[in-house]
């Protein structure tokens, strides 16, 4: 970054004659100072002149001298009179030369302000990481070339097809073009390719390395043209390193989904492990998808709770009709899950077994499935504390959720009798996950938004999958393989509904 | 930013400046927008000045245009179904061939040997990767060469072969059997076959015993290097061979010599020559079609199946 900035010859000469001690003692107490330095500078610095503190003073490079620039311009004084042509402005130290009348730049003077500002950073920020201090980025003499040699600009904007793209379908491939375009539009997953953050350790060029063929087709999808992709490539090494998918029947987008997560993440590296939590993965795939569920497992008759964390990729929501007892004999529903959604479907009265219907919206879907379950007189759990196998109830809730979460929706039953199960289930832009959550922590934010749905069309044997992915803040397009048009939102929450992908609002620091 | 003692000072007294007891809120908010402001500043004239200002914040006319279309009969990009339809290829990255895009995913199967309808040719072309998905993982990749290359090409194999005990082959369905076939099996073939290695294709003779075209000597040297020891292999007349042809061997068969161990019932059911697709061999399409007819218990003499013992000559 420095290499493009020299100084002009005035300041070179006095870097020559000075060095540039002074300088690093203005940067360090008068441009940045810390909290003691801050109470000098603000007792000390005003105008020499006209004792005013201004909007651009400059302090005299080569003695102490305070002068403002504008509007008086009370610098020129000293510089006339003590021969002094260099000041540094005290609000971001820059080096104005009076002799050049212009501020000039050096690669020397970038490097004692990075230092700077480096150190500055590791004192105030006391976290484990270690603090980067925020540099403007500028290009290198090679990266000015570059950008010389290709003029063409292109950027995202609203209303512009840069970062949409239609995959053909190499025969029956459907599946894998929905769960393609979810991934390309997954806001946190395109960022980390953008930005080019996939070291591959494996063989480049052998080009067997998915992660690195997810991150061509995010360039493909944001280089602008309109002709669809062909991602044979991807297919061919799905195929060779998840064999148990291979084959060219038609397939379930959502195994597919789980496949091609294990496959990145394999190809990330499998164990990455960080410093704070050694021994868990932090490639991409975790990072964004992994979530934790925690199973509480109660005895009936001693009440005492086990609990097992697993962890989660995705979310499966069972539709089918199930028997609901009445709970009111047991605790469990009084423990700290706060529920606040009442599920109509499962309205019961006392005593009594009712069948409740195909849940009606997604928030009943999850309430289903966070909801305490007995688990029979048939499945005895052993209780350590009674040391004998009792009766027990089952419930499952959050501990931790994943960046992005995956709502599978169980629609297709093979059990005796394999149906699709197609009723509308109703889900919502904006979703908040906060009461199906093991703890509920003041700070956390567990509000999701919306960004794909992949949807199936069609008999359980014979069927289309198409999806609708949403570019911007409210854009949304229907991708059917080739053929990407634009949708409404109410097209979107109108439509069945097989897979929905949810990003969270807000990233913390964990 | 934090309004230091100074700032505060500084700023009363230019307010008390200029404005008297003005407004002296205003009069912060504008220093604050000031300084702000003048970061800015520096920032464009530090580009300016080093020369990429241009090339890091081109003017509107270098920025490519790409609005979305949304039109009916025409999807976002101005494509008409019509246009989509024109024959895209691709290029097969297992065989390098190049085929319609549409025909991508079949082929594929087929050319990866997974699937119903593959032919062992593909499996062997991967080098025996497991292909059952009852096998133990995705992940497991044998890059094992195939164990019936012929010895004088691969000096350790021998060796190798010995130690492997296989994994039963299929009895049933029409799938590839996974691992090596045991030893029993090259025996009971070579008790079949001729096996004499051709120069001409460097590929087993798939003749009956008595070929004429190769010597008794041939086949008991390649028995011999094969198996360690030479095979008593019956005289037999041509009614006999095509006995043998059409049914199962039985234990009192004249093919069976004393110190062997093979019973009938431990034959691969479909025998171990593997025909596959080769264009060398269209001359002898007809032999191999009549011979493809022998198989009805499975079990009897050569016959094209999916099991894969002889794979190495293709």
């Amino acid at each position: 970054m420095s290499e493009l900035a020299k100084g002009c010859e005035h300041f070179l000469e006095y870097r020559q004659n000075h060095g540039l001690q002074s300088f690093k003692i203005i940067y360090k107490y008068l441009v940045k100072p810390g909290q003691e330095a801050r109470k000098l500078k603000a007792k000390t610095c005003v105008c020499h002149v006209c004792h005013c503190f201004t909007p651009r003073l400059h302090t005299c490079l080569m003695c102490v001298y305070f002068g403002c620039m504008n509007p008086d311009n009370h610098m020129r004084v000293h510089v006339k009179s003590a021969g002094h042509p260099l000041a540094v402005d005290l609000n971001y130290g820059t080096v104005f030369c009076f002799k050049c009348r212009d501020y000039t730049y050096d690669g020397s003077l970038d490097e004692i302000c990075r230092e700077t500002d480096q150190q500055l950073a590791h004192k105030k920020y006391h976290i484990s990481r270690q603090p980067v201090a925020y540099v403007a980025w500028e290009p290198t003499k090679s990266e000015m070339e570059l950008l010389k040699q290709n003029p063409k600009r292109r950027r995202v904007e609203p209303n512009s097809t840069v970062g949409l793209r239609g995959l053909y379908n190499l025969g029956n491939t459907c599946f894998m073009n929905c769960i393609v375009q979810a991934l390309a539009h997954t806001p946190i997953l395109r960022d980390y390719f953008l930005s080019d953050r996939h070291r591959c350790f494996l063989d480049t060029m052998q080009q067997r390395c998915v992660v690195c063929e997810m991150g061509n087709i995010f360039q493909e999808f944001y280089s602008g043209v309109s002709c669809p992709y062909i991602p044979f490539k991807l297919l061919h090494l799905v195929w060779t390193h998840a064999r148990h998918l291979a084959g060219y029947e038609q397939q379930d987008a959502h195994e597919f989904f789980i496949a091609v997560l294990d496959v990145l993440h394999h190809h990330s590296g499998g164990q990455t492990p960080t410093v704070t939590q050694p021994g868990h993965c932090s490639c991409i795939v975790d990072q964004t998808y992994n979530g934790r569920l925690q199973s509480d497992v109660q005895c009936q008759t001693c009440k005492s709770v086990s609990t097992t964390v697993d962890p989660f990729r995705d979310i499966s929501l069972d539709l089918a009709p199930s028997m609901v007892t009445n709970r009111t004999s047991t605790p469990v529903e009084t423990n700290d899950i706060q529920s606040d959604r009442t599920s109509p479907a499962s309205s019961t009265n006392s005593g009594e077994t009712l069948l409740s219907a195909v849940p009606a919206t997604l928030y009943e879907c999850l309430d289903r499935f966070t909801r305490p379950e007995s688990l029979g007189s048939e499945s005895k759990i052993k209780c350590n504390k009674c040391r004998s196998y009792q009766e027990s109830t089952k419930k499952l809730s959050v501990k931790k959720l994943p960046i992005v979460t995956c709502f599978h929706l169980k629609r297709f039953e093979h059990s005796l009798r394999s149906r699709k199960i197609a009723k509308y289930i109703q889900f919502d832009l904006e979703i908040d996950l906060t009461s199906y959550m093991a703890r509920i922590s003041e700070s956390s934010d567990n509000r999701y938004s919306l960004f794909a749905v992949v949807n199936h069309s069609g008999s359980l044997f014979n069927g289309h999958y198409t999806c609708f992915i949403r570019q911007q803040q409210d854009q949304w397009y229907k991708c059917d393989d080739a053929w990407i048009t634009k949708a409404t939102t109410e097209e979107v929450l109108s439509s069945e509904g097989y897979l929905l992908f949810y990003h969270k609002k807000v990233l913390e620091y964990s | 930013r934090v309004c230091g003692e100074r700032e505060k000072r500084g700023l009363l007294s230019r307010a008390m400046a200029r404005n008297g007891d003005g407004d002296m809120t205003e009069s912060i908010m504008h220093q604050l927008i000031d300084e702000e402001a003048l970061g800015v500043a520096f920032e464009m004239h530090r580009a300016i000045k080093l020369g990429y200002y241009e090339l890091v914040y081109p003017d509107e006319s270098s920025y490519e245009k790409h609005d979305v279309i949304d039109m009916k009969g025409y999807d976002i990009f101005g494509n008409t179904q019509q246009s989509l339809q024109k024959n895209v290829d691709c290029q097969c990255p297992n065989c390098d061939r190049t085929l319609g895009a549409t025909k991508f995913a079949p082929h594929l199967e087929k050319c990866m040997g997974m699937g119903r309808n593959s032919t062992r040719l593909a499996n062997r072309k991967n080098n025996r990767t497991p292909v059952e998905s009852d096998q133990e993982g995705g992940g497991a990749r044998s890059e094992e060469e195939d164990e019936w290359v012929y010895p004088e090409r691969r000096a350790s194999k021998k060796a190798r072969r010995d130690k492997h005990h296989s994994s039963p082959i299929r009895t049933t369905g029409s799938r590839p059997g996974p691992g090596r076939p045991p030893k029993k099996y090259k025996i009971s073939l070579l008790q079949q076959i001729c096996g004499v290695v051709s120069e001409r294709t460097g590929r087993l003779c798939t003749r009956s015993v008595n070929c004429p075209q190769h010597s008794e000597e041939q086949r008991q040297s390649l028995r011999r290097k094969l198996l360690d020891r030479p095979l008593d292999l019956p005289l037999s007349s041509h009614k006999r061979k095509r006995d043998r042809a059409e049914s199962p061997p039985d234990d009192d068969s004249d093919v069976v010599s004393s110190n062997h161990h093979h019973s009938p019932s431990d034959s691969p059911p479909a025998a171990m020559a593997t025909w596959g697709p080769s264009k060398k061999r269209k001359n002898k399409a007809g032999k191999r079609t009549k011979r493809s007819n022998h198989g009805n218990s499975g079990s009897s003499g050569v016959t094209t199946t999916s099991s894969r013992p002889f794979s190495t000559m293709f």
